[in-house]
């Protein structure tokens, strides 16, 4: 495959390395339908199939491939830049909460948090979740992926570093578990005869 | 309005663009003696491309089911049984199983007997050409020689039968992925999206399917739903389905996407479903017009359907044949010689070391590299490599599995057996 950066649609801001790129190079932007749109001086060295920051994306702002919002920028992304799990976040845009009833929401926003600081338990949070709630006072959940004022929901989505694991629904997951556990204990006990 | 030549069901008024004759096995403790049947005609192939085969369906169920499974599986099993390319089918029942025909007691009313053989009596009120042997009833030796004559008797007559002319708007085409790699999502899928427009631009029904492989893209397909009543459907399939999934990873401790997948280049989980699901296309007018449960009739009226199947390639498949998918166009990325038992799977990759390495197995090889150098559009590309490969195979010319002789097909069990 050649080496170049491949677009596949005209609103997209970050390309596709279609081989092993190197630092400080230019390769040309190749855009489906369109040919060679540019070329793109990269800022890491990209390995294949690993996305590249077309233009600048600045911290908060959508990571768009495919013409769709894939992720959102933790931080400011030069164009250039390899653009991966390091510096983007799963796009916070989707309205979860009308999805399912709860777990993605861990509670409000007492004062007004910095994007950085961390969020612990009563200083600058209150937690709403079930597996938060019983934790003692100054207990860090995590660190702000963004600004959040005060009285904002804190979710999955704003939240990183998270340092409790939470079902997505208590209810349904235990079920599971629970049902997991079964089928695993009985095959354990026959196997013993 | 494009056309394909395909053999038509008078008393069932569908296409269909194979002719083959089904033995199906009621339950799997039948399913050697069902394949001493099968063996002496499996050499046999009629046809104009010698297309047409006899095709056994070898499946593990079909006894001790409880619920819901009971139902998925008489719905499977009815479903492929009058699959429009089928032209006669052979059930080979036990006698004891949960869809298979009581053995005849002393003084028992005949008729009274064959209805209550429950799969039987579905197929002849559909309208098709069924038979049917009972090895308790009959013994081992003579169930497979009164099989071998019933195949016999239809094969005859199915070799008498030619194509037609039929509008695309009368067939139902399938698509999936499976066995992916980096290339399924940025070549192979979007392509195939293209020629998913042109097909439903000419009336021509397509269904998708994999739950699994479209969660994280909830977004993407909430704008493509046609009303507020399959919107409802879909969100409380794709609810289920995450807390089902993510109740199984946080047991089993896998995350998705996988470590594999992020050291391919993939870093969200929607990018991931974002890549599998552009194989419906980018065009927003086109719209889902209904949600369908696994294994469903799925209308033949025109327009993009979603089936909830598992993302596994034997079951996605398996569930699209079943509920009446003609033909089912599966792109992959590293190389899969699945197939189907009664419908044409055709294989499409746009990666050519795959492509060079697995002949045997892949249809169609998208020439990427043409996109690079003659500056061709996607769409161009997909039009003259996957849609011609298309028109060839609804009007007969075998694919790639149907050569090595691939008869898959499996049965979604949900819950414990007894």
């Amino acid at each position: 495959m050649m080496k170049i950066i491949y677009k596949l649609n005209p609103i997209d801001n970050v390309g596709t390395a279609l081989s092993d790129l190197e630092k400080n190079n230019y390769y040309p932007i190749f855009e489906e339908g369109k040919g060679v749109v540019g070329s793109l001086c990269v800022l890491n060295d990209i390995p294949k199939w690993y996305k590249v920051a077309l233009s600048k994306i600045l911290e908060d702002e959508f990571v768009l491939k495919f013409g769709y919002p894939m992720g959102i920028a933790v931080i400011d992304i030069e164009p250039g830049m390899i653009v991966h799990i390091t510096n983007i976040i799963l796009n916070s845009n989707f309205n979860f909460n009308e999805l399912i009833e709860y777990g993605f929401i861990l509670g409000r926003a007492l004062v007004n948090i910095d994007k950085g600081s961390s969020i612990r338990i009563g200083q600058n949070f209150a937690p709403s979740h079930p597996k938060l709630r019983g934790l003692p006072h100054n207990t860090k959940i995590g660190v702000a992926a963004s600004r959040i004022v005060a009285g904002e929901i804190i979710r999955l989505g704003n939240i990183v570093d998270l340092k409790h694991k939470l079902g997505w629904n208590i209810k349904y997951r235990s079920l599971v578990k629970d049902f997991y556990k079964f089928i695993y204990m009985g095959i354990m006990s026959m196997s013993r005869g | 309005m494009e056309e394909c030549l395909a053999y038509f069901r008078k008393k069932r008024r569908v296409y269909g663009i194979r002719n083959h004759i089904l033995i199906l096995p009621t339950t799997f403790c039948v399913n050697n003696i069902a394949m001493k049947i099968w063996s002496y005609f499996s050499e046999e192939r009629w046809g104009d491309f010698e297309e047409n085969r006899v095709v056994i369906a070898l499946h593990d169920a079909g006894c001790c089911h409880v619920g819901f499974d009971h139902e998925i599986t008489f719905k499977i099993l009815a479903g492929i049984a009058s699959h429009p390319n089928v032209y006669g089918v052979l059930l080979v029942s036990l006698g004891c199983g949960q869809f298979c025909k009581l053995p005849l007691k002393q003084g028992e009313d005949k008729k009274a007997n064959l209805m209550n053989f429950r799969l039987y009596d579905k197929l002849i009120k559909r309208g098709i050409k069924v038979k049917w042997v009972n090895v308790q009833e009959f013994g081992v030796r003579e169930s497979i020689k009164r099989g071998t004559k019933f195949v016999n008797e239809m094969l005859n007559e199915a070799k008498r039968i030619d194509r037609v002319k039929c509008p695309l708007s009368r067939i139902v085409i399938g698509v999936g992925n499976g066995a992916s790699d980096p290339t399924s999502g940025l070549f192979a899928n979007p392509a195939v999206g293209y020629v998913v427009e042109y097909l439903i631009s000419n009336k021509c029904t397509i269904v998708f399917s994999q739950t699994t492989e479209v969660l994280g893209a909830e977004n993407y397909l909430f704008e493509r739903v046609k009303d507020e009543r399959v919107m409802l459907k879909l969100k409380r399939l794709l609810e289920t389905m995450i807390v089902l999934k993510e109740g199984i990873q946080d047991y089993l401790g896998v995350a998705d996407p996988t470590p594999g997948n992020i050291e391919s280049g993939i870093s969200t989980l929607t990018e991931k479903s974002l890549g599998s699901i552009s194989k419906i296309g980018y065009n927003k007018n086109i719209k889902i017009k209904d949600i369908l449960s696994y294994g469903t009739k799925i209308p033949r009226n025109g327009g993009l359907y979603f089936m909830d199947t598992p993302g596994e390639d034997l079951l996605a498949i398996t569930g699209m044949v079943a509920g009446g998918a003609h033909l089912v166009i599966y792109t992959t990325g590293l190389g899969t010689p699945i197939g189907n038992v009664v419908a044409p799977v055709v294989k499409v990759t746009a990666n050519k070391e795959t492509y060079e390495r697995l002949q045997d197995i892949i249809d169609v090889y998208i020439p990427i590299e043409k996109l690079f150098s003659e500056n061709f559009s996607l769409r161009k590309l997909a039009m003259d490599n996957i849609y011609e490969q298309i028109m060839k195979i609804l009007s007969g010319e075998p694919t790639k599995a149907e050569r090595i002789g691939q008869m898959d097909f499996g049965v979604r069990e949900l819950w414990i057996k007894l």
